[in-house]
């Protein structure tokens, strides 16, 4: 039974969203046909849509202050690309892979320096936790963690990140859950039943 | 209606609420937008089409300033002017090249000496081409003409450096002086 009210569940969710991924889609076409033009103004408005979901994805495999280069990066060498891009609608997943690339040329390229917590010994502190729950994010496989680190440090709904990654919503259902089941135990929870 | 607030924060889950905070520091902060806007590109060869033309300008007017006059077309009734009759007979009889001197006794009180440049017949009014292109230059000149050369072979040689630098080629001269 449980299997039945989630396929349920499904279903209502995807006719709820399909007018809002369309209207997405539209407002990702025009958007891209005037970068593509050289509209600055649209870049911006670009950057100020999609910089949340690029720094999400890089967050899940880089420190926070790579993340913050790499967000920058991508968004320029996207400025550059953006005329091949066949599919303007699909502008989300171009830019996710775009931002996997980067961080994968990063690795490549770079030693990490990972920054060490100030607190480090104080292992109770705020900042102590915090670092400990994104590397146990960053533990998972790379579908759970990406759609946490979204999820729960870049505040978007699950609905936000289906139509921006153009996964389906039940694959980002499927992976929250499963991502925040994993999540918990890694950080020694219990597992909700 | 249950609610799941992992999905769209409908609700509440007092364990993701207390995640989410703990990990808000890490967050994305709005930053400006990379700038994107056209910048003037500066080539490399920018300096190329200035100094090529500067030099051909400079090696013009050298090379003007240095020729060898072409010779003097003199019609007959110019000559007859300047110089006493007998001269002009001379003249007109005596090969390219040489200089007529009007005798003492034939030319009046007040004429000099005359030297013409004369290359080919004085009646002929049709200018040749110079067929020689021997520059004999002053130091002034000289000095000048050394001073492009020399400009024109570090441009040159400046240019190439640039050129092998952005091809990522390397500079072979450089190694070869090393060794």
């Amino acid at each position: 039974m449980p299997d039945i009210e989630f396929t349920l569940g499904l279903a209502r969710a995807d006719v709820d969203i399909a007018p809002t991924r369309a209207s997405e889609d539209s407002e990702d076409a025009t958007l891209v046909s005037a970068i593509s033009l050289g509209d600055e103004d649209a870049f911006s408005r670009f950057h100020r849509k999609y910089a949340p979901l690029v720094h999400g994805i890089a967050l899940a495999k880089l420190p926070a202050g790579e993340a913050d280069d790499v967000t920058q990066e991508v968004f320029l060498a996207a400025f550059r690309g953006i005329k091949s891009l066949r599919d303007p609608d699909a502008v989300g997943p171009w830019l996710v892979k775009l931002t996997r690339n980067h961080v994968a040329g990063f690795y490549r390229s770079r030693k990490i320096s990972e920054e060490l917590p100030d607190e480090i010994h104080d292992r109770h502190s705020h900042r102590h936790e915090a670092a400990e729950i994104l590397l146990a994010i960053r533990s998972l496989p790379e579908a759970y963690s990406e759609t946490l680190v979204l999820r729960l440090i870049e505040g978007m709904t699950g609905e936000e990140i289906a139509t921006r990654t153009g996964l389906s919503s039940g694959s980002v259902r499927v992976n929250l859950h499963r991502g925040m089941d994993l999540l918990r135990k890694a950080l020694g929870v219990e597992v909700k039943k | 209606m249950k609610t799941d607030y992992l999905w769209d924060k409908q609700g509440s889950d007092s364990e993701i609420e207390r995640i989410e905070t703990i990990l808000s520091e890490y967050r994305y902060v709005p930053v400006p937008t990379p700038n994107v806007a056209p910048q003037k590109v500066v080539s490399p060869w920018r300096w190329l089409l200035p100094a090529t033309a500067f030099a051909a300008l400079l090696l013009t007017v050298l090379w003007i300033g240095s020729a060898p006059k072409s010779p003097v077309a003199v019609s007959k009734e110019v000559l007859a002017e300047l110089v006493p009759a007998p001269a002009v007979a001379a003249v007109s009889e005596t090969p390219a090249g040489t200089a007529v001197e009007t005798p003492a006794s034939a030319r009046p009180a007040k004429t000099r000496l005359m030297l013409i440049p004369i290359r080919a017949k004085v009646s002929s009014s049709r200018k040749r081409p110079i067929k020689s292109a021997t520059v004999a230059l002053t130091d002034e000149e000289k000095y000048a003409y050394e001073q492009v050369v020399r400009a024109l072979y570090i441009t040159g040689t400046q240019l190439r450096s640039v050129h092998s630098a952005i091809a990522g080629i390397e500079d072979h001269t450089t190694t070869d002086k090393n060794r």
